[in-house]
């Protein structure tokens, strides 16, 4: 009775998982066919009119890049050099020192000969106390924001509160932006007034050569754990968001690199200090009140702007991030759950949200409890092995042929790993990662939900080796 | 595992056949796409290979006709038709750096291969278009303005702007009617954009420019963009005619660039006007009202400035600190500092400004 019972539940929820397999894999067909054609248009556009010289003394908007620091002794004076050798007409930094209990603010103080500054705060937005603020005698365009600690999204308030530019850009204190960067991000602000927030693209650093806080050459990592996370950075935004982009529906903007409208960010009360997703919970918010208020925005992606930053390359390190990752998906999208399949808020309520919603926050919990009852399944002999070997080939081919095609995408598009050899292991990746190294994934996604019920809050431990890290 | 779904519709042995069939084909698409992505790649690196080669050889002969060591014709031997539109390219990176005297050169250099470029214009992607409209404007005016001002209607808002940009210059003054009368479909572009485009257009544009400003009909951010540029150019008459234009009460966008422009280049006569706008329901508008009186104000404006230096918006404040001091000098900011803690660090900050500046 109780074997019955319990077969009909397996039944049941094999039809859960292949009823999710289905949908994934039309939305990736989908979004995948929508950023080839986006991808396409982009890159002709850059062989057409760069951007740099569109500009050129003709109206550069001036940015103010707020890059939050936190015990980030090891990195931060590099990325701050990085930082200042941006090419962009008009532009000034603000790194908030959040309260670090290591050298940071020793480092940037020495490095940047700061000295006091008197500088009044040109926005209200609530933070831990602001101990003092710093110009560097050496760059007028650098300041520094020392502050009691108080989480990422905090310093980036008070940096938001010392913005006085029209735009500002948040970077992690570890991202390294190309020279480029800046120029390239603030296009569409220069095109479109209604432009709120734009986004640009993650690579990963590790394995790249890095010379005065520039990446000279690019790599791939020696560790295979990084290995992989460069495909799937590559896979997330070349081809998720592109494709996303594409249909006007951006809902992540990434904390690591994006530009925003400041005014707009500070109507809505710049980022939420009780989330660990605080960028994707400000562009959701954003989405939220500017279609309330019934105004004309546009939150977009643009490929070609990058930062490299490092990724993780302990288990425990990589856990912890997409552990992390998880909770900011879940609080962001169980916050704003009322724009889930709500007409209102157009295609973001009736497209993108239930897509995050269903599948990425959710997905991982169907496909964790999937590869149980497969295995209970195999193990009460009820299943038929062909069909369960036929399924996951099936599931395997589709991540296969979804991996190999972003690296053809990006071969197509934006080319950076020059040697026949980096495609050669992307491809091999490519088929690697569904054996092991996805399914830990999902674990740690589904750890990140349960922590997330537990009411874990927090960031963890965060792993910096510094930019001088071997070359691969 | 069984789909019962599924399986009322085929036998198992079918269902399986199916999913066989679906990895053979998705592992074979995986291969096309990979040797696709090889395939790309390799003609990626020859086309890189190629570029550079060319590059090589036209780089010394470039820079010897651009000392003046060699005539154009010597670098005119080296380009085959089909290299024609490369080699335009090439020209025009060299002239995005180099200085005006040398874009003459340049321009010579290009302008036997612009016609290559003229089928462009009409064709092709939007960026296709705008390239080749861009490259026009830069080596190709006057001979080719008929094609520049017709791309000013080009169904891309891109193109046009690129066009617009080429043709807005004070070397062009025919041309900026043509621009002017198109400006409406730019109204979405960067204000800063706008205004840093118009001012290009340098003493030649002014007059049309303060028409601009005063033309009722037309959208007030563009007028304001109009003013902007006026600022910009330290166009001193065009300033009784913004006195004249606020006076009238408007747009928040255009006052503020009225206001901006008195407090650019306006006079003690402006002060009574300018007062009038101290006390808008907008920050923005009350900020620059503020900062105007920095210069047209006098003595009988502090108690006034005084008071805004606690407004609720902080960029009133700040723009009332730094009048005080613009009319005063540190004196003028004296009392501040006993003043509350956003005051004091207002005076502060005013007075670091001026000693860094």
């Amino acid at each position: 009775m109780i074997h019955q019972l319990l077969l009909r539940v397996l039944v049941g929820y094999n039809v859960v998982v292949i009823t999710y397999f289905v949908a994934l894999n039309s939305v990736y067909l989908l979004t995948a066919i929508l950023a080839f054609r986006a991808l396409r248009r982009h890159a002709r556009r850059l062989k057409s009119v760069e951007v740099e010289h569109m500009m050129g003394g003709v109206g550069g908007l001036p940015v103010t890049v707020l890059a939050p620091a936190y015990n980030e002794e090891a990195t931060c004076v590099e990325s701050t050099r990085s930082l200042l050798s941006l090419r962009h007409p008009s532009y000034e930094i603000i790194v908030v020192n959040d309260g670090s209990t290591d050298g940071t603010l020793a480092r940037l103080s020495s490095e940047f000969e700061l000295e006091a500054a008197p500088r009044a705060p040109m926005a209200d937005i609530p933070t831990s106390q602001v101990r003092d603020v710093f110009r560097s005698r050496r760059h007028p365009n650098l300041w520094v924001v020392d502050k009691a600690n108080g989480g990422k999204a905090d310093a980036l308030n008070a940096g938001l509160n010392y913005c006085v530019t029209p735009l500002f850009c948040a970077v992690d204190a570890d991202s390294l932006l190309e020279p480029d960067a800046l120029t390239k991000i603030s296009r569409p602000f220069l095109e479109d007034e209604a432009t709120a927030a734009v986004g640009g693209v993650i690579r990963i650093v590790n394995g790249c050569k890095v010379d005065a806080g520039r990446v000279t050459r690019v790599g791939l990592p020696r560790s295979s754990l990084a290995r992989f996370q460069v495909l799937e950075y590559l896979r997330a935004f070349l081809w998720g968001r592109m494709g996303w982009d594409a249909l006007g529906a951006t809902l992540i903007v990434s904390g690591a690199f994006g530009m925003f409208r400041r005014s707009v960010v500070v109507e809505v009360g710049g980022y939420a200090t009780d989330t660990v997703g605080e960028d994707m919970e400000l562009v959701v918010r954003l989405h939220r009140r500017l279609r309330e208020t019934g105004r004309r925005y546009r939150v977009v992606l643009v490929p070609d702007s990058v930062a490299w930053t490092e990724c993780p390359e302990s288990l425990r390190g990589l856990g912890g991030q997409r552990d992390r990752w998880q909770r900011g998906l879940v609080e962001s999208l169980v916050r704003h759950r009322r724009m889930l399949f709500n007409p209102r808020y157009g295609r973001i309520g009736m497209l993108v949200y239930p897509y995050f919603f269903l599948l990425e926050m959710c997905g991982p919990l169907i496909e964790g409890v999937g590869y149980l009852t497969f295995t209970t399944w195999l193990l009460l002999g009820a299943a038929s092995i062909p069909f369960v070997v036929a399924f996951l080939a099936v599931s395997f081919a589709f991540g296969i042929a979804l991996s190999i095609a972003t690296v053809g995408l990006e071969e197509m598009v934006f080319p950076r790993y020059p040697r026949l050899r980096d495609l050669l292991i992307l491809f091999w990746l490519a088929v690697a990662e569904n054996i092991g190294y996805r399914q830990i994934i999902t674990y740690w996604r589904v750890r990140g939900m349960v922590s997330k019920l537990r009411g874990v809050t927090g960031w963890g431990v965060m792993e910096r080796r510094g930019f001088d890290v071997p070359n691969g | 595992m069984t789909i019962p779904g599924v399986q009322a519709l085929a036998g198992p042995d079918q269902v399986l056949l199916l999913l066989a069939a679906l990895v053979g084909v998705v592992l074979l698409m995986s291969l096309g796409f990979a040797a696709f992505t090889l395939v790309i790649h390799l003609v990626n690196d020859a086309r890189v290979k190629r570029w550079r080669q060319m590059e090589s050889e036209w780089e010394k002969p470039l820079l010897e006709v651009i000392d003046g060591d060699a005539p154009a014709s010597s670098i005119h031997a080296l380009i085959s038709p089909r290299n024609a539109r490369f080699f335009v390219g090439f020209v025009l990176q060299f002239d995005r750096v180099l200085g005006a005297e040398e874009h003459q050169i340049l321009r010579d250099l290009a302008r036997p291969y612009l016609p290559t470029l003229l089928p462009d214009v009409r064709r092709g992607s939007p960026e296709r278009r705008a390239r080749a409209v861009q490259t026009l404007a830069r080596f190709g005016l006057p001979e080719y303005s008929g094609t520049v001002v017709q791309a000013l209607n080009d169904p891309s808002i891109f193109v046009a702007m690129i066009a617009a940009r080429g043709l807005f210059k004070r070397e062009y003054p025919e041309h900026f009617a043509a621009v002017l009368s198109r400006l409406d479909r730019f109204s979405t572009w960067s204000r800063g954009y706008l205004v840093r485009m118009l001012a290009a257009g340098g003493g030649p544009a002014v007059p049309l420019l303060r028409d601009l400003m005063t033309d009722g009909d037309r959208e007030p951010g563009l007028r304001a963009a109009a003013v902007d540029a006026l600022r910009e150019m330290n166009d001193l008459q065009a300033v009784e005619r913004a006195a004249d234009v606020l006076d009238g009460g408007l747009h928040p966008e255009l006052a503020i660039a009225c206001l901006r422009l008195l407090g650019h280049a306006g006079h003690g006569g402006h002060a009574t006007l300018v007062r009038r706008y101290a006390e808008a329901h907008e920050p923005t508008v009350r900020a620059a009202a503020l900062a105007a009186l920095g210069t047209v104000g006098n003595d009988t404006d502090a108690a006034l400035l005084r008071e805004h230096v606690d407004d609720t918006s902080p960029w009133v404040a700040l723009a009332a600190t730094r009048a005080l001091f613009s009319l005063a000098g540190p004196p003028g900011l004296v009392g501040l500092s006993g003043a509350g803690s956003r005051a004091r660090t207002l005076a502060e900050q005013v007075l670091a400004e001026a000693s860094w500046a």
